[in-house]
């Protein structure tokens, strides 16, 4: 027995869980988004951002110290933007674009439907063709598959596209001033300097 | 006055050599030994030039790590080195280090300076590296390891 307060937040939870698969029925759009950040150090970001993706729900494809791409539920596009904007103190540039695929989901699907049935009535004619025709029905029938898996194997890519959206993210260097020679209170601590200890060289 | 540098010098080198410390440390993968072990100083270098040196200072005042570390944080934060990853501890045998990572322009390109210290009573071992970021990536692993290595006698 549930008391009111359990009901309550079952209540809660199935609503969210339904408005959350309604979102990913309805969406039919692409995201795509290119931002370039300046940063301390790339490699370490690059880390970052594909460990982000991967939390999210995501995956990475590249990974390396000048770029990194990411496929991420398309609901998280807010959350990156803001998680982009912790890991830089400049974003050089971000822009964002989305395509609707709706019109090529209903394209491929309607094909696939139009061939299927295409195929059940060339099935239909088997039995009463004779050799012949049967070969030639044989022929149209394989030549139906192929393009039926073919239809259906882009319908796949574009579902995954509706569910993920795709971010390249560009990562250079922070441009750095150069460090200046100030003094400490305590020598050995005025020794450690990078560019004596490059000087220095062996 | 001949006769007596000829009498004190070697007692003098003989009193500075007691004085100094004796460094041991295991040499990174991949890197070639410029001095020996058994030296007051370590120096290593990669095929493409990454140095690596580790010596030790006097710990004066006589500090703890927390407090050697922080000072060392603070004066390089001060003078504008870039913080690339924050103080990490390693453990050197019995002893805990502090390692810190920086980013600083070098020419055209970017280089990654570690600072690292071990506090060994009254001494502390001061470990630096530096190279370009892409090939300091690629031996930071065995730099690390090195760390752990560190011994002072």
């Amino acid at each position: 027995m549930m008391n009111k307060a359990g009901r309550k937040l079952f209540l809660g939870l199935m609503i969210i869980l339904v408005s959350a698969l309604t979102l990913e029925a309805e969406n039919f759009l692409h995201n795509h988004i290119s931002a370039s950040l300046l940063v301390a150090d790339p490699d370490q970001t690059a880390e970052l951002i594909a460990r982000w993706a991967e939390d999210s729900g995501g995956y990475y494809l590249l990974k390396s110290s000048d770029q990194v791409v990411i496929r991420f539920p398309f609901t998280e596009i807010g959350d990156l933007r803001s998680f982009l904007e912790s890991l830089s103190d400049e974003i050089v540039e971000i822009y964002s674009e989305a395509v609707d695929l709706r019109e090529n989901i209903l394209g491929i699907q309607s094909g696939i439907r139009s061939r299927e049935e295409i195929l059940s009535k060339n099935l239909s004619f088997i039995d009463q063709a004779d050799v012949s025709g049967t070969l030639a029905i044989e022929k149209e029938v394989m030549l139906l598959l192929e393009e039926i898996e073919n239809l259906k194997g882009r319908l796949r890519k574009l579902e995954v596209d509706r569910r993920f959206a795709r971010a390249e993210i560009f990562l250079s260097f922070q441009k750095q001033s150069l460090p200046e020679d100030l003094s400490s209170s305590f020598d050995w601590i005025n020794t450690v300097d990078f560019y004596l200890f490059m000087q220095e060289g062996f | 006055m001949k006769k007596a540098a000829r009498f004190f010098l070697p007692a003098i080198a003989l009193l500075v050599f007691a004085g100094c410390a004796v460094i041991r440390v295991s040499k990174p993968e991949s890197f070639a030994e410029l001095k020996g072990k058994g030296s007051s100083f370590y120096e290593a270098v990669s095929p493409e030039g990454i140095l690596y040196r580790v010596r030790t200072v006097k710990n004066y005042p006589e500090q703890d790590l927390d407090f050697w570390s922080k000072a060392l944080k603070n004066q390089l934060v001060k003078e504008g080195y870039a913080l690339i990853r924050d103080e990490e501890r390693f453990e050197a045998g019995n002893r805990k280090g502090a390692l810190y990572e920086w980013g600083v322009p070098y020419g055209n390109e970017n280089y990654i300076y570690l600072t690292a210290i071990i506090i060994f009573d009254n001494k502390i071992a001061v470990a630096e590296a530096a190279g370009e970021h892409t090939l300091y990536r690629k031996y930071r692993d065995s730099l690390l390891a090195s760390l752990t290595s560190i011994t002072v006698k």
